[in-house]
C-alpha cells in the first residue's frame, strides 16, 4: 500500500530520509513542469526544481500541516520562479519541448495517429509555447496553475495570496489573450 | 430572487468555462448563453483555446534528485568533477611547468616565428632567425610552483563539503544501489530508446516536409522568372520592330 503524502512527511520529520525521497519521487515531475512553463528554460526549471526539494527537506520540520505538502511545494517553486525572474529580469522565452513528451503523449493517447498529425500538434505546442510566453506573469501563472496542475480557484488564490476574484480575472484575461496571440499564428504563414 | 448574468460577469463566465459553479449559478449562465449570441461564441472560442493548451508540454528529461545523507551513509559514492576554471588552469599550469622544464621559448617577431627549446637550441631548430633565449631562471619555477600551490588549495575548497545533506541528481549516482533502481534504470533506457525511435521519424517527416516547401516556393520562382523573362524578351521584339519600321520609313 502506498503512503499517503501526510504519512510521508510524517516519516520524513522524525528523520527518514526515504520516505522524503518517496515524496520527490512522487512530486518531482509536477514541480519540474511548473518551472520549466513559469521561466521557459528546462535547466533553470531542473535547478529551481532541485533546490525547491532541497528547501522542502531543510523547512520539514516548520511544516506543521496546514496547508497540503504538495501546496507547500508549489509555494516554494513558485517564489523559486519569482526570484529567477527577478534576478535574470527577463521573460520567459518561448522553449519549446523538442517533441519527446509530445510524442510519448500522442503515442500514448492514440498509437495510430500519423507523423504528419504529430508534426501539426508539435507546431501546436511551439505555438502555444509562444503565446503564454507574452502573457504577464501573474496571468501565466494562474493559467498554468489551472490548466495544467488541475488547482481550483480557491488553492490558487491561496498560492498567489489573492482574492478569489482576481484570479477569474487573471483567468479569464489570460485566456483572452491567447485566443487572440493563437489565431494570429494560425493566419501567419 | 437570482440576478441574470450579464455580458460584463466574466467571472461567471470564467467559472462555468472551468465547471467550477453550484447547479443555480450554471442554470443562470446557461440562461444567459441561450440569449446571448455573444457570450455563447466567446465561451466556445475560450474552450477551444483550452483544448489546444495541452499540446505544451514540458520535456521528458531524467530527474531523479536524491536526497543524500551522507553523515549517514558509511562509504559515501564521491565523484570528483573539476571545475572548468581548475581544468583551465591546471592546463596552463601543466603547459608552465613543461615549458620551463625543457626551457621553451617561442618567438614571433619581424623575422618570422621561432620555436626553441633547451635541448634544440644547440642544434638551431628554428623555424626562423632569432635571437638567443633567455635562460630560465630559478624564479620562473619558484612562480608556477606558487600557482599549483594555489590551484591545489582553491581546489579543495571547491571540494570540500558544504553541508551533511545534499540533493543530487540520479545521473551523478555511482552505482544503483537496489532492486527498485535497476528497474527504473532499465525502464528509463527503454523509454529513451523508444522516444530516440520517434525523434528521428519526426526529424525525417520535417525534413521531407521542409523540402517539399523549399521545392513548391524553388518552382514559384522558376515560373516567376520566366514569366519576367518572357515579358522582357516580347518588350525587346517589340523595340527592334519598332526600329526596323522607322529605319524603313526614313530611307
Amino acid at each position: 500500500m502506498a503512503w499517503t503524502d501526510e504519512e510521508l512527511v510524517a516519516r520524513s520529520r522524525g528523520g527518514d530520509v526515504d520516505s522524503f525521497n518517496q515524496l520527490i519521487l512522487r512530486w518531482e515531475r509536477p514541480i519540474f513542469a511548473l518551472a520549466y512553463r513559469v521561466i521557459g528554460r528546462e535547466e533553470d526549471a531542473r535547478d529551481v526544481c532541485q533546490e525547491t526539494f532541497l528547501r522542502a527537506f531543510r523547512a520539514l520540520r516548520g511544516f506543521k500541516g496546514q496547508a497540503k505538502f504538495s501546496s507547500w511545494l508549489y509555494r516554494i517553486a513558485l517564489n523559486l520562479c519569482r526570484d529567477w525572474i527577478r534576478r535574470e529580469r527577463r521573460a520567459p522565452i518561448a522553449q519549446a519541448p523538442e517533441g519527446v513528451d509530445l510524442l510519448d503523449l500522442a503515442a500514448e493517447r492514440e498509437p495510430a495517429e500519423s507523423i504528419e498529425t504529430l508534426v501539426a500538434r508539435r507546431e501546436m505546442s511551439r505555438a502555444v509555447a509562444k503565446a503564454m510566453a507574452l502573457l504577464p506573469e501573474e496571468q501565466r501563472t494562474a493559467i498554468i496553475l489551472k490548466e495544467y496542475h488541475g488547482l481550483t480557484f480557491q488553492e490558487i488564490a491561496d498560492l498567489l495570496d489573492c482574492p478569489l476574484s482576481t484570479v477569474k480575472t487573471r483567468l479569464y484575461q489570460g485566456l483572452s489573450v491567447l485566443r487572440r496571440s493563437l489565431q494570429a499564428d494560425k493566419k501567419t504563414p | 430572487m437570482t440576478m441574470p448574468v450579464g455580458c460584463e460577469d466574466k467571472d461567471a463566465i470564467v467559472a462555468y468555462l472551468y465547471e467550477e459553479v453550484d447547479p443555480v449559478e450554471r442554470s443562470r449562465i446557461e440562461a444567459h448563453l441561450g440569449t446571448c449570441s455573444a457570450c455563447r461564441a466567446e465561451v466556445n472560442a475560450l474552450r477551444a483555446i483550452r483544448n489546444e493548451l495541452p499540446a505544451w508540454a514540458p520535456p521528458e528529461r531524467d530527474l531523479g534528485f536524491t536526497i543524500v545523507d551522507r553523515a549517514k551513509s558509511a562509504a559515501p559514492p564521491r565523484r570528483w568533477v573539476m571545475p572548468a576554471w581548475g581544468l583551465a588552469a591546471a592546463a596552463t599550469l601543466v603547459l608552465a611547468a613543461a615549458a620551463a622544464i625543457a626551457n621553451v621559448e617561442i618567438r614571433y617577431g619581424a623575422d618570422g616565428l621561432s620555436v626553441r627549446t633547451g635541448w634544440s637550441r644547440d642544434s638551431g631548430l628554428t623555424a626562423g632567425t632569432a635571437s638567443a633565449p633567455a635562460p630560465v631562471t630559478a624564479g620562473t619555477q619558484a612562480a608556477w610552483r606558487a600557482e599549483l600551490t594555489s590551484l591545489e588549495r582553491r581546489l579543495r575548497e571547491e571540494f570540500a563539503p558544504k553541508d551533511a545533506v545534499t540533493l543530487r541528481a540520479a545521473a551523478s549516482t555511482a552505482a544503483p544501489e537496489s532492486e527498485d533502481v535497476l528497474r527504473r534504470v532499465r525502464a528509463l533506457i527503454g523509454q529513451s530508446e523508444t522516444r530516440q525511435q520517434r525523434e528521428l521519424a519526426l526529424r525525417l517527416a520535417e525534413v521531407l516536409r521542409d523540402f517539399d516547401r523549399q521545392r513548391q516556393t524553388d518552382l514559384v520562382r522558376i515560373q516567376h522568372g520566366f514569366g519576367q523573362l518572357e515579358r522582357s524578351t516580347a518588350a525587346d521584339r517589340e523595340m527592334v520592330n519598332h526600329l526596323v519600321r522607322v529605319s524603313s520609313q526614313q530611307r
